[in-house]
């Protein structure tokens, strides 16, 4: 949490501003934005590498089927349908991911931006994770 | 000191923000004003109590919005599966699928999707049918509600938490003004001596 606190001989008492009230609240809603989308890429991440993982066992199955899910239920299809529509959700996640780096990026610009007018003010004074 | 509609707070600005049926954090302007006219212990004391209401609001919408973005991609997974029905519909062919019979047991049958209908569980033992376009404008209508939803929740949690950050640093700034006052007086005091 964003605190202020005065140095143990500090005589002098930097206030705070409405402006500088706006900038510390605006972080700490950055803050948990940024701490939203990097949990919402490591979860992306996560079924990319199932994807990945099922690719490469469907490549083993020259022959046969593999039954794919259609809801809760599953359909017999053969290696290269079944390659296809791993494909296709592969890409889909990689834009996913793609989307929430691009936020996550500018979030973490202005993150930077805030903490620097932020800690110019008050230097020490404040503790900013 | 009323924490509903705070009239008027000695050395704050108040804000007009209401939701949840809780006041908007006000913000001290003059900290010594403020101190001068309610006293530290009061002083303190408001800031505690509207800074709890507002971490319970913001407990409660972070639940909301949870379910919420748990259902916007089950409601895309479903729309995918009509889509993929709809396919198998218009290629015209019958094929097999294995369902789950119960949690352990999965059975074999072959779907005829000749049909132009699929069933949508309501819940309270409902269910109703629809065509497969149908059911995929249903879903979108769903999809996008759930969306509009979400983002007015973030909204509201991106609110309290603002207020409750303010909070806390005004109960800083408090404390800080209470303890440098208690120093000069003991200063003045020594210099007395």
């Amino acid at each position: 949490m964003s605190t202020l606190f005065l140095k143990k001989n500090q005589r002098a008492h930097i206030d705070v501003t409405y402006e500088d009230q706006q900038k510390i609240c605006e972080f700490s809603v950055l803050h948990n934005r940024m701490l939203f989308l990097k949990d919402e890429i490591s979860e992306v991440e996560k079924k990319l590498n199932h994807l990945d993982g099922l690719s490469e066992e469907i490549e083993f199955l020259d022959d046969g089927e593999i039954f794919m899910e259609l809801g809760e239920a599953f359909v017999a299809m053969d290696p290269e349908d079944a390659s296809d529509a791993v494909e296709r959700m592969q890409s889909k996640l990689q834009n996913e991911k793609r989307e929430l780096s691009k936020s996550l990026d500018t979030v973490n610009q202005s993150i930077v931006a805030l903490k620097g007018d932020i800690k110019r003010v008050f230097g020490d004074q404040i503790n900013l994770e | 000191m009323q924490t509903q509609n705070p009239q008027a707070l000695p050395g704050c600005r108040i804000f007009p923000d209401f939701r949840d049926k809780i006041t908007a954090m006000p913000f001290i302007e003059s900290v010594e004003t403020f101190v001068e006219a309610v006293g530290i212990e009061k002083a303190l004391s408001f800031f505690n109590d509207l800074i709890a209401r507002h971490k319970t609001a913001e407990v409660r919408t972070l639940s909301s919005l949870k379910s919420v973005h748990v259902m916007i991609p089950k409601l895309e997974g479903d729309y995918q599966t009509v889509q993929d029905l709809k396919k198998k519909h218009e290629a015209e062919d019958k094929f097999d699928i294995q369902y789950m019979l119960t949690d352990d047991l999965y059975s074999t049958a072959t779907i005829d999707p000749s049909k132009d209908s699929i069933y949508f569980w309501l819940g309270a033992k409902t269910m109703v049918e629809f065509t497969y376009d149908e059911a995929m404008d249903l879903l979108q209508d769903q999809i996008a509600k759930n969306k509009e939803i979400r983002e007015k929740l973030q909204e509201e949690l991106d609110f309290h938490k603002k207020q409750i950050t303010m909070g806390e640093v005004s109960m800083s700034r408090l404390f800080n003004y209470d303890v440098e006052m208690k120093r000069r007086t003991a200063e003045a005091e020594k210099e007395e001596l």
